[in-house]
């Protein structure tokens, strides 16, 4: 009887479980974080496009060394205006704004900026009072959104906004479900600085997107190269676009040679007819952050790791940080002949047998290259964290994640801090 | 949220009783108060099926037990659920029938759970709860239990996402907060003692 009572028990108790069973659902709720953008009027933003107070530098981009000024980007906002006239006392006079803005350079009293997809030419004889002179629409196309953004072709987006986004649904089995991205710019925003030294314009850094050689602004893409002829410097007109290979990061000039660094290599134009860019070389490597310098003989090659990837498209490791120096005394053969190990490499600049290297958390590295399969560290400051550098006359110029950094080289063994201009407190 | 609401004040009157009678029966042996309860449970979800033991160790005061759990569950994720748990005699004072709820946390097992390649970044505790009723067959002074269960766990990852800031203008990780809510039905068989 108890028998019988117990087993009657049990089955009611079963019937209920797969009565209840239909009342479970297993859920997932997922939270991106996402931006917005905030737009305005292509209009309105180009009356703003003039000389204003001096803003505080919030997040260093790309630096310009022209006479006695610095130009500093502000990523995606415009240029500081820096009177460097005694670097031991540089002052932020003025900030132009220029929203999307991540690289310039500057001829003639001539500043270039990118606006987005756009470039602006900005009349800046008297800083204090820039003008916009001309709007070329469409120069950079590559610059792109991703996962299906389009922006609105009529105005510019001056900032993002950041939020989260709910999303809950019902979960069956979601561990092959890849993960899902929120609205970002293509990596064609690159930090980097503008590089060589060509007359009448000014000193760039290693890890522009911009470059002045005479009468020609050269702007490298995402995958392309173009020759902006900049004679008439308030009316610059585009002469021809080249294919370069892909994921192209920067550009330096070495008298009519253009060295273009990418995530795949090093490639070598001549510009010697500068309307129409001819390659020459290239040194290929595998998938890393690619600026490079020259000098007669050597390209110097920092590649820095992408730390997201566990392995390059062709299979090699992606995580490898070094500074590749290269024979180019064969353009059309360059040959590899030393590689150093780096921390984290970025920019980086010469000046006689001097090397300067950015190299990330380890700071700033200054190298005797007079034997460049020999190089002997001179000093290592660890105190900031640079991307970039330009050295010229005993003075370099150093743009860091805390600011904007003078040292006097002039004495290579007694380097000297001689100024800083802190970000957020200038 | 009500159900877990109910629980709490469940829990809470368990607790208050034990007290009350604790101190009235101060001269009692508290060790012949203790009981270990020790399941295994087949859970069923609309994600999978898959399996748990539990152990919930604690004192009896007339018709409330309380005690701690902890237990090793299977389900889509492993994790260590860790909870207090009360029981309510429903027939008198003989242990025959009981219902029983719990709350508690859930530990993720990392070491685990790694063979999840597509999907990289650390776990955070969430919540565990179930509430259910046992049926009891003495077995001399222990008894064999069979139950059945609502269970609940919740399962946090900060799932890496490496992708654009346009604030910073650089790649870096922005996590994807992915929150499983995981409602099974449990079958139970344990051994009490």
């Amino acid at each position: 009887m108890k028998i019988a009572q117990s087993i009657r028990n049990i089955v009611a108790y079963f019937l209920l479980v797969l009565l209840v069973s239909s009342c479970v659902k297993d859920k997932l709720t997922t939270t991106h974080t996402l931006f917005k953008p905030v737009y305005k009027s292509k209009s309105a933003v180009l009356l703003d496009i003039k000389s204003s107070s001096p803003t505080t530098l919030l997040q260093t981009g790309k630096l310009f060394k022209y006479g006695e000024y610095i130009f500093v980007n502000e990523l995606n906002k415009g240029v500081h205006i820096i009177d460097n006239s005694n670097p031991a006392a540089p002052v932020n006079k003025y900030f132009i704004a220029i929203p999307g803005s991540i690289d310039m350079a500057v001829k003639d009293n001539t500043l270039y900026a990118d606006i987005y997809t756009d470039l602006v030419a900005v009349d800046i004889s008297n800083p204090a009072v820039a003008v916009l002179k001309k709007v070329m629409q469409n120069v950079f196309p590559e610059r792109q959104y991703q996962n299906g953004f389009m922006p609105d072709s009529s105005q510019y987006i001056v900032d993002w906004v950041k939020y989260e986004a709910k999303d809950e649904q019902d979960f069956l089995d979601n561990q092959n479900r890849g993960v899902q991205n929120p609205i970002f710019f293509s990596n064609f925003l690159a930090n980097s600085t503008n590089s060589g030294v060509t007359k009448s314009a000014g000193v760039s850094g290693s890890m522009a997107r911009f470059t002045i050689i005479d009468n020609y602004l050269y702007t490298v893409g995402r995958s392309n190269l173009s020759a902006i002829n900049i004679t008439n410097t308030i009316n610059p007109v585009m002469e021809k676009t080249v294919g370069v290979g892909w994921e192209i990061e920067t550009i330096y000039p070495l008298k009519n040679k253009l060295f273009i660094g990418g995530q795949t290599g090093m490639f070598i134009y001549d510009v010697s007819s500068p309307a129409n860019p001819v390659f020459t070389g290239s040194f290929s490597h595998a998938c890393f952050r690619d600026p490079v310098i020259a000098d007669e003989k050597y390209a110097y090659v920092t590649l820095r790791a992408m730390e997201q990837q566990g392995t390059c498209w062709n299979g090699t490791a992606a995580q490898r940080n070094e500074l590749d120096i290269v024979n180019i005394t064969n353009l059309a053969a360059p040959v590899l002949v030393k590689i150093y190990d780096m921390a984290e490499p970025k920019g980086l600049s010469k000046d006689g047998d001097y090397l300067f290297i950015c190299d990330g958390k380890a700071g700033l590295k200054v190298y005797n290259a007079a034997d460049v399969l020999n190089l002997s560290l001179i000093k290592q400051i660890k105190t900031i964290t640079p991307f970039d550098v330009i050295v010229q006359d005993g003075l370099a110029i150093v743009v860091a994640d805390e600011g904007i950094f003078q040292y006097d080289y002039s004495n290579i063994n007694n380097i000297k801090l001689l100024s800083k201009i802190v970000v957020g407190n200038n | 949220m009500k159900k877990l609401t109910s629980l709490f004040f469940l829990l809470v009157i368990g607790i208050t009783r034990i007290s009350a009678q604790a101190s009235a029966s101060k001269n009692k042996n508290l060790l012949s108060n203790f009981h270990s309860y020790n399941t295994v449970q087949l859970l069923n979800g609309s994600t999978t099926t898959s399996a748990a033991i539990i152990s919930v160790n604690g004192f009896q005061f007339h018709h409330f037990f309380t005690g701690i759990g902890v237990g090793y569950d299977y389900y889509y994720r492993r994790s260590i659920p860790l909870f207090v748990e009360t029981r309510y005699n429903v027939v008198g004072k003989i242990r025959k029938l009981q219902l029983f709820a719990n709350a508690g946390a859930n530990f993720i097992v990392n070491q685990q759970n790694k063979n999840f390649v597509n999907k990289t970044g650390p776990y955070k505790t969430g919540r565990y709860w179930s509430a259910g009723f046992d049926y009891f067959i003495p077995v001399k002074t222990d008894a064999l239990t069979i139950g059945i269960a609502y269970s609940s766990k919740q399962v946090i990852q900060m799932v890496d996402n490496y992708t654009w800031n346009p604030l910073l203008n650089r790649s870096e990780n922005i996590p994807i907060k992915e929150e499983y809510l995981l409602n099974r039905m449990a079958v139970r068989l344990g051994w009490v003692f």
